[in-house]
């Protein structure tokens, strides 16, 4: 590929004051002190040649759709647990699995809205899956406005790089959003509020899709139907509600009964069939770090295909072999502590001392379903700006799955990379920056 | 999509405030401006009137104090860069509705008053940009919101202060009646959120022939009832 991309490198400066410009911030709370900060970017892209896409296309749609029949399969049938493909406890054990949910239909049998599916590609160019995020993946806007801003700052990398356009993923969630809702009303976007670490999303994808920004409050429900309260206590039905809050907060009636930010019975309207919420409720069965392992098995089990992605190489100590040569490999290994999400419970075996690998191996002996293992997969560093330097550093991709009436692959992601030389781990919330993913035409 | 045209009261309420304190955004710095100028090289009397309003508790000692005071100190509320602070957190909870190139006024704004308090700029003349970045967000505002109720809500809070303001600082009759007529015109749009026995009040007491900011109990009677005219 002949990209040339000098000009977009020379104006980092400007799009960054653009940047600044549009507020593209993300908060974070340290020491229960909420801050917002400015997500740093790296104006050179990650480039994703027409071939590679069109493999991670055909493999994401896969395993979205596996995905989304495992949740279906879960709260109603339950053939993959009958059948002895995913044992039972992976399942009713896992924190994200809903009882509540059991036999609820969702519009179009769609559990995964919006799915988030993080990869990484090794130094051989080998893709690996390392998670897949079904209850509310942030991250697209980012990578929206960046190409927004870098269009205007650079308009010439543009026209000599035949770029796929990305700015299309407001016009993928206000289709999904419009098929969902049915014309049952309007459709919200339920953000905890300004508080949130993931706000600026929320009123971005609001204003870029026109849905209406709702806020803990503004909602309620009569007659197991949703409505948008107006300043003069006139109401609108509400058909479709892009929730960004937790499965937990989003009833107190049926939930957790102190949150203050969902809506009382909103449930009731669920199962009744007269709103539409994204992504539905009880999706943390299968993003659980323990599921993971069973996802190429659903491609086999649901879709009768190959699965097209790989996971990265993934043993769960639940099974006796696993659990030998994790406890033996220990050092060499990366595990993940199922219950914890943004970067956190992740180790590096190579990283603890001696006393510290024992703690670990004695964790795992009393709770072995609590823990996965992986190799420790040799990424492909990604180059970054760093002040005036080029250097190397670790990143994945988040590629976005929109379902609908039909499931589509936005052609763009967030690579999100780390600042840090020595680390894998990459998240915002640890101090990791952020590059546009570009799509190559041809 | 079908597009929502009710507003929550907790959104009215951002609305209002919004076009409060970008008002007082602009107000200030213009008042700031005539202070400044008067301050150059004028005499005391020429400048204390203005500058004793501007600094209400007295906070400030010397004139340069004052200046940088009220342009960047934002543990007190009445600087521009506290205005400035109040309306970005009110317009932040509007993206949606002013939209992005509309906020980005207030954003350039903030982040340059912080820029300008870390170098210690005294010369006022370095708020300029805030000035017309106000302007453009006005203009911005009133070209890009779909729904009408949310600017009238906007344009409400922007003429009450405005005519707040020139009440403090005890501008002329003519000035004041105009901007009550301001006030009056967009009550007009949303008569629903406007308290009409105390615009009947204000009606009687903004009259040629009653107004005397002079007397105290009349001017903070006035204050007292504008503040109390919309109801969210």
């Amino acid at each position: 590929m002949n990209i040339r991309i000098n000009e977009l490198i020379d104006s980092r400066d400007t799009v960054n004051k653009w940047m600044e410009r549009f507020g593209v911030r993300f908060g974070v709370y340290k020491h229960g002190v909420f801050n917002e900060q400015l997500f740093p970017f790296d104006s050179i892209p990650r480039i994703i040649s027409h071939s590679d896409w069109a493999y991670l296309e055909k493999g994401l749609k896969q395993r979205v759709t596996a995905l989304n029949k495992f949740l279906w399969d879960v709260y109603h049938d339950k053939r993959i647990i009958k059948d002895g493909i995913v044992p039972e406890e992976f399942v009713y054990s896992s924190k994200g699995y809903m009882p509540e949910c059991e036999g609820i239909n969702p519009t179009g049998g769609v559990y995964a809205h919006i799915a988030g599916i993080d990869l990484v590609e090794g130094k051989d160019g080998q893709w690996y899956v390392l998670e897949d995020n079904l209850r509310i993946p942030s991250g697209a806007s980012y990578p929206m406005i960046a190409r927004e801003i870098t269009r205007k700052v650079s308009p010439q990398t543009f026209t000599q790089n035949a770029v796929t356009e990305n700015r299309n993923y407001s016009k993928l969630l206000s289709t999904m959003m419009d098929e969902m809702n049915d014309g049952r009303g309007i459709s919200v976007i339920l953000t905890p509020g300004r508080y949130n670490s993931a706000y600026f999303e929320h009123s971005y994808f609001a204003e870029k899709t026109g849905a209406t920004l709702a806020y803990p409050g503004d909602l309620f429900v009569e007659d197991n139907k949703v409505y948008y309260a107006g300043i003069y206590k006139e109401k609108t039905r509400v058909g479709c509600i892009y929730r960004r809050v937790s499965d937990e907060y989003m009833d107190p009636l049926l939930f957790e009964a102190s949150s203050l930010l969902g809506i009382p019975n909103v449930m009731q309207a669920y199962k009744a069939g007269n709103v539409a919420l994204i992504n539905a409720i009880g999706n943390g069965v299968a993003d659980d770090k323990g599921i993971y392992y069973f996802v190429p098995k659903m491609v086999e089990y649901y879709l009768g295909e190959k699965p097209i992605l790989q996971n990265a190489p993934t043993y769960l100590p639940y099974f006796k072999k696993d659990y030998d040569y994790v406890l033996e490999n220990i050092q060499r290994l990366v595990i993940k502590d199922v219950s914890e999400a943004g970067g956190y419970g992740v180790v590096f075996g190579k990283d603890l001392s001696k006393e510290q690998l024992e703690e670990l191996r004695n964790l795992i002996i009393d709770q072995p379903r609590r823990w996965i293992a992986q190799e420790v997969i040799d990424f492909k560093d990604l180059e970054i700006l760093e002040e005036d330097k080029l250097v190397e550093r670790k990143a994945d991709l988040r590629a976005f799955v929109v379902s609908g009436k039909e499931t589509h692959v936005w052609s763009s992601g967030l690579t999100r990379f780390s600042r840090n030389p020595d680390s894998f781990v990459v998240n915002s919330s640890q101090g990791g920056g952020f590059k546009d993913t570009w799509v190559m035409e041809e | 999509m079908v597009k929502n045209t009710i507003i929550s009261a907790a959104k009215a309420n951002s609305l209002y405030w919004l076009g409060r304190y970008e008002e007082r955004v602009y107000v200030t710095l213009h008042l700031l401006r005539k202070c400044y100028d008067k301050m150059i090289d004028g005499d005391f009397d020429d400048y204390w009137p203005i500058r004793q309003r501007l600094d209400v508790a007295g906070r400030y000692k010397t004139n340069e104090e004052f200046t940088l005071g009220i342009m960047y100190d934002d543990s007190n509320p009445d600087t521009v860069i506290a205005a400035q602070t109040r309306a970005m957190d009110n317009a932040i909870l509007l993206r949606e509705d002013i939209l992005s190139e509309t906020l980005s006024y207030l954003e350039m704004s903030l982040a340059l008053m912080k820029e300008c308090r870390g170098k210690q700029e005294k010369n006022v003349i370095c708020m300029q940009p805030v000035i017309d970045w106000s302007l453009a967000f006005w203009g911005s505002a009133e070209q890009r919101l779909k729904n009408h109720k949310a600017l009238y809500l906007m344009m409400m809070g922007r003429n009450i202060e405005n005519l707040d303001m020139l009440l403090r600082f005890d501008y002329d009759f003519e000035r004041i009646a105009l901007a009550y007529d301001s006030v009056k015109h967009y009550f007009r749009q949303m008569p629903n959120i406007v308290d009409e026995q105390v615009e009947e009040q204000l009606d009687g007491l903004l009259v040629q022939e009653r107004f005397d900011l002079g007397d105290v109990e009349y001017k903070n009677g006035l204050l007292k009832l504008i503040n109390q005219l919309v109801k969210l």
